[in-house]
């Protein structure tokens, strides 16, 4: 029965941990969006997007998650003493035998969603985002008063209704050109963008032409020829995927994941010996404190291992040499913190 | 004062573990991004750390949500919420959360201009890599009548030079001149156009000598991230009514979180605790909803009803206590 609490405690914990983080990150990604204003500004196709990318962070930082969350279930267990009632009733085996099962079950979730789950979901949002680039779906926002299409041209306007720019001031990059005119009107089909400006002039200061004119209709359009081709990313393979690829980018993160998931499985292995530390002497803060040193220096020493490796200054071997001898300096450091003697 | 004392010491230590929590995993996501930069190592480390911070700073009031949960958390296991609740009337705890609400208020407030900072600062370190950099600027000035909007293309910050700029000169809405130059030198504010064309609606001629713009913060616009800038912007704070109506919702927004995570209620079970933090979730969903959607129709009923909700939340959970 008690380890059993032990673990609904780990489970909750981790779930309510993971959850808090990735709507975090969710929301500043989908807020950093919105700001800088892309093209597609549609606020729920926005979301949406943001929503696949999620499951393809969480291969990233879960070995932090992990010890987050089980800093914070030592910090209650201590605090309410219950660690101390566990401890006289339950042998240790026995939870670490409980935490060996749920681990192995929580690492085995963590393979499917880095290496099925998240891949499916990336290759959607690429998808997704080459279908939105490539359909022109334009969204006048009035309190702006400013429209930009791309690398195309942007307008100034007073007013926009109906599809109709008033007192519009635009700047057409490809053509150098600078259009003003009382009102401008907007249309749109499957691949073209039509502006068709009223009563105006159009002034060219381009290095071959300089010249003004006025009009009484001024009409221009582009056309959408943007390729629909799907660039995938290292997010988009699997760690065996990654390993076959020529890219050199792409392959060291293959290696980058295999090492990952390896201190993730160091981590899960060394969990219950980070939950199952009395508080004594007031010590367990100062434990946790430094175990989060060790990790973050050791990731910090991974990725240089990385940069160095794509860089062609060390080979595979001498990679995974380096990474293992971490490793283990990481595994001896958890043991000499976490050491119950 | 003890127990004042405590209770800052608690809001102070939920502040640092929530913020060096959300630091780390920022900084790995940011660390993983930016290996592929073309830089020294250390550079990347600094970046990565900028860069933590400046996804902190999109979502204060996502950090503060979580800070007030874990100060929430920290005192329950212990019951010593439930005894401060007892000696310490909710206003004096209410009145310590408002020092760290005025943090988080000012970290929101100037969110642009320490982007731009750290903006500035990382593409100082990334000297060397300026690739990332827009290289085409649209500024726009407006005074009284007059709009002036510039133009300024091949902009090399390395190489301290502007390819071509385009001066577009407008009068009470309507065109009046351009000037446009390919042999430019800019310092820190003013714009030097050498043998510039000037078009005018009448003619067009080939100035020969000098002219100078006063273009003021033009170091803050070349390193600016924005493709399009307004000088205004830069000039004083516009205190729009759209501003004063998110200023007015983040703080609003800000106490009822604390104020929810130090209620009785939330000391009764863990149950309403997680209703309560799920209904603080929504609450801050639906504020950078109201202030991301702009509605074509009934704006200002849209911004009152949402300062509305906002008020009856923070009342029911005043009153509800």
């Amino acid at each position: 029965m008690l380890p059993r609490y032990l673990i609904y405690n780990y489970i909750k914990n981790l779930t309510i941990f993971l959850f808090s983080f990735l709507i975090t990150i969710w929301a500043s990604q989908t807020i950093r969006l919105l700001e800088i204003g892309v093209s597609y500004n549609d606020l729920f196709e926005i979301v949406y997007l943001t929503v696949l990318l999620i499951p393809s962070y969480i291969i990233n930082i879960f070995h932090l998650i992990l010890i987050f969350s089980v800093f914070f279930l030592n910090y209650k267990f201590n605090n309410t003493n219950e660690l101390f009632i566990i401890s006289q009733y339950v042998k240790r085996k026995l939870i670490s035998k409980n935490f060996l099962v749920i681990n192995t079950i929580i690492f085995l979730i963590l393979i499917i969603n880095s290496e099925y789950i998240s891949q499916h979901l990336y290759k959607d949002y690429k998808q997704k985002e080459v279908e939105l680039r490539s359909e022109f779906k334009v969204q006048v926002q009035n309190s702006k008063r400013e429209f930009k299409l791309d690398d195309h041209f942007v307008i100034f306007f007073d007013k926009f209704e109906d599809d109709i720019f008033f007192n519009p001031k635009a700047i057409i990059f490809s053509d150098d050109l600078l259009v003003e005119s009382e009102n401008a009107k907007i249309t749109y089909n499957d691949n073209k963008i039509n502006l068709e400006f009223y009563n105006g002039s159009r002034v060219s200061s381009s290095k071959k032409e300089k010249s003004i004119t006025n009009f009484l209709k001024f009409n221009f359009f582009i056309e959408n020829n943007s390729e629909e081709i799907v660039y995938p990313d290292k997010e988009s393979f699997s760690v065996y995927e990654l390993l076959k690829q020529d890219d050199k980018k792409l392959n060291v993160a293959g290696h980058s994941k295999i090492i990952n998931y390896i201190l993730i499985l160091i981590v899960l292995i060394n969990i219950h010996r980070v939950v199952n530390t009395v508080n004594l002497k007031n010590q367990t803060n100062f434990r946790n404190l430094k175990l989060l040193i060790f990790m973050l220096t050791f990731i910090i020493a991974n990725s240089f291992l990385n940069k160095i490796l794509t860089l062609y200054t060390i080979n595979n071997l001498i990679y995974y040499c380096i990474n293992i001898i971490l490793l283990i300096l990481l595994q001896l450091g958890i043991w000499k913190t976490y050491d119950y003697s | 004062m003890i127990i004042a004392k405590y209770i800052l010491k608690k809001i102070l230590t939920s502040n640092f573990i929530i913020l060096s929590s959300f630091i780390s995993l920022f900084f790995i996501i940011s660390l993983v991004d930016n290996l592929n930069l073309k830089t020294n190592f250390f550079y990347v480390i600094l970046i990565s750390l900028l860069d933590s911070l400046s996804l902190i700073i999109i979502v204060p009031e996502v950090i503060f949500l979580f800070c007030c949960l874990c100060f929430c958390v920290l005192l329950k296991f212990s019951n010593e919420l439930l005894i401060i609740r007892h000696y310490l009337d909710k206003k004096i705890i209410l009145f310590f959360f408002i020092l760290f609400i005025l943090f988080y208020f000012l970290a929101n407030f100037s969110k642009s201009q320490i982007d731009e900072s750290i903006d500035q600062t990382k593409y100082s370190l990334l000297s060397e890599n300026l690739d990332n950099f827009v290289k085409n600027k649209v500024v726009v000035t407006e005074s009284n009548n007059d709009k002036i909007i510039y133009e300024l293309s091949d902009i090399d910050i390395k190489g301290k030079n502007i390819g071509s700029i385009k001066i577009h000169n407008f009068k009470n809405n309507y065109f009046k001149s351009t000037l446009s130059s390919d042999n430019i030198e800019y310092n820190e504010s003013i714009i030097t156009l050498y043998s510039p064309t000037l078009i005018t609606s009448k003619n067009i001629t080939k100035v020969h000598g000098k002219y100078s713009y006063n273009l003021k913060f033009l170091t803050r616009i070349l390193y600016s991230n924005d493709e399009i800038l307004y000088l205004n912007n830069y000039k004083y704070v516009n205190y729009s009514y759209n501003s004063i109506v998110k200023i007015l919702n983040f703080t609003i927004l800000l106490i009822t979180l604390s104020m929810v995570f130090i209620s009785k209620k939330i000391l009764k079970n863990n149950l309403i605790t997680f209703v309560y933090t799920l209904l603080c979730l929504i609450l801050i969903i639906y504020n950078f909803m109201i202030n991301f959607i702009n509605v074509q129709f009934f704006g200002i009923l849209f911004i009152s009803l949402g300062i509305f909700i906002n008020l009856t939340i923070f009342l029911y959970f005043y009153i509800d206590d």
